[in-house]
């Protein structure tokens, strides 16, 4: 075995047979921002046999307070490659495998399968559930984290069976208008802090030490606090329709204007855009109140056909209202490809 | 009784404000208590609706109903990496 692991060898909980389980393990992380700078050099350092990496972003000068690997020479490149060639660098040994995307749904399910372990390092609370609910299909364990401000959250879940807690179990209610770091503010060493974090739940999850799963990990890091909360599985949460619950699944194309007679429409656009036309029959409700306040604006005994401009603001809606129960849709090509095939 | 709410993140302007409820209030009755009966502005109701809510050792769901008087945790969402 490498020298370079010695010391952690002697570790009790690692040993040699913990560091082969180590060096065998493939992990996927979504996402090459300030986490991921944290928690990919301590995987490399402790010899994680195999990391792929996704991300379709560049470095921006506003990175480099916190994306701590990146270089002010490298700035307009992909994060994944610069990334990869600093972590090759940094042991040799690892397989690093970069590519340049976002997660998907197209490619989600095939990467996911292909590894150990998944690990969110991104910053949009889509691609966190889309993480969730791939890994729910797989029984795949992943660590989600988010650091913000002075505020970091993590948890690990382990998916071991269907019954287990995921993140729609901790919070049904999906943030519409997230803040980022670019408009909240985040400091690069609180985002080190929950990516070191991150990285012990990571490390201990390959290693088979579950004792650490499904609680939430609460940072306030302006007061120095950690506090973790027990998730219970949500009998409501659904995780059998969460299988086949992709925003694919619930997208509605009428094929005649005729159709549309089946649903009751919602319009979820700004009340400017309703006032300049709409479909007909479709009623204006604000996505906020249609959240916040389903059983006001759904009628039991029709499904919902919810539409916005294009469609991505429909699918959110539409993934915060199915897991509630409520039969909605979400109309493909939203608004805009409406007008076009009526001319 | 009464509810004291104890907020992290944005949702830290509620720690220590408080709420009287019946016995029974459930944690969805509760959210919408607190966007109509305490003085907090357009911001506060979105984070408030948006929260996960917490006993001080888990996590509760809407459904789940309050029996005591007791400190609520206010969790809201974190969506930076």
């Amino acid at each position: 075995m490498d020298k370079r692991y010695a010391a952690q060898i002697r570790l009790p909980e690692i040993g040699i047979s913990g560091q082969q389980r180590l060096s065998e393990s493939h992990v996927l992380c979504v996402g090459a921002g300030g986490l991921a700078a944290s928690v990919l050099p301590a995987l490399v350092a402790a010899g994680v046999g195999k990391i792929t990496l996704i991300d379709k972003d560049v470095i921006s000068a506003s990175n480099l307070n916190r994306q701590t690997l990146f270089l002010p020479t490298e700035l307009g490149l992909p994060k994944v490659t610069q990334l990869a060639t600093r972590l090759a660098a940094q042991n040799p040994s690892i397989a690093i495998n970069p590519i340049i995307d976002n997660l998907t749904l197209e490619n989600a399910y095939a990467l996911s399968n292909n590894h150990d372990l998944i690990l969110d390092c991104c910053d949009d609370y889509q691609t966190k559930l889309l993480i969730n609910d791939t890994c729910v299909n797989f029984k795949k364990p992943w660590i989600y984290a988010s650091a913000l401000g002075w505020d970091g959250q993590v948890a690990m879940f382990s998916n071991s069976s269907l019954d287990t807690p995921c993140l729609r179990c901790y919070s049904s209610r999906i943030p519409i208008n997230s803040l980022s770091c670019n408009n909240s503010g985040v400091l690069g060493a609180s985002v080190n802090i929950v990516g070191s974090f991150q990285a012990t739940l990571a490390l201990q999850t390959l290693l088979q030490h579950y004792e650490n799963k499904d609680k939430m990990y609460i940072f306030d890091l302006w007061s120095l606090q950690v506090q973790e909360f027990i998730i219970p599985y949500n009998n409501n949460c659904k995780h059998e329709q969460l299988i086949n619950a992709n925003y694919k699944n619930y997208q509605y194309t009428p094929l005649t204007t005729n159709e549309l007679d089946n649903f009751h429409i919602i319009d979820i656009r700004t009340l400017t855009e309703w006032e300049n036309g709409h479909l007909p029959a479709a009623q204006h409700v604000n996505i906020g109140s249609l959240i916040s306040n389903p059983e006001q604006y759904l009628v039991p005994s029709k499904p919902t056909l919810i539409y916005c401009n294009q469609q991505q603001l429909s699918k959110l809606a539409v993934d915060n209202l199915r897991p509630l129960g409520f039969n909605v849709w979400w109309l493909s090509g939203g608004y805009n490809a409406y007008k076009e095939k009526q001319g | 009784m009464k509810i004291e709410l104890r907020g992290f993140g944005s949702a830290r302007a509620f720690s220590g404000k408080n709420i009287d409820v019946p016995v029974q209030t459930s944690i969805g009755e509760l959210r919408h208590m607190i966007t109509t009966q305490l003085e907090i502005d357009e911001s506060l109701k979105t984070i408030i609706n948006t929260c996960a809510f917490a006993s001080t050792r888990q996590v509760l769901n809407d459904e789940y109903r309050l029996e005591e008087p007791q400190v609520l945790n206010l969790l809201p969402p974190v969506c930076g990496g």
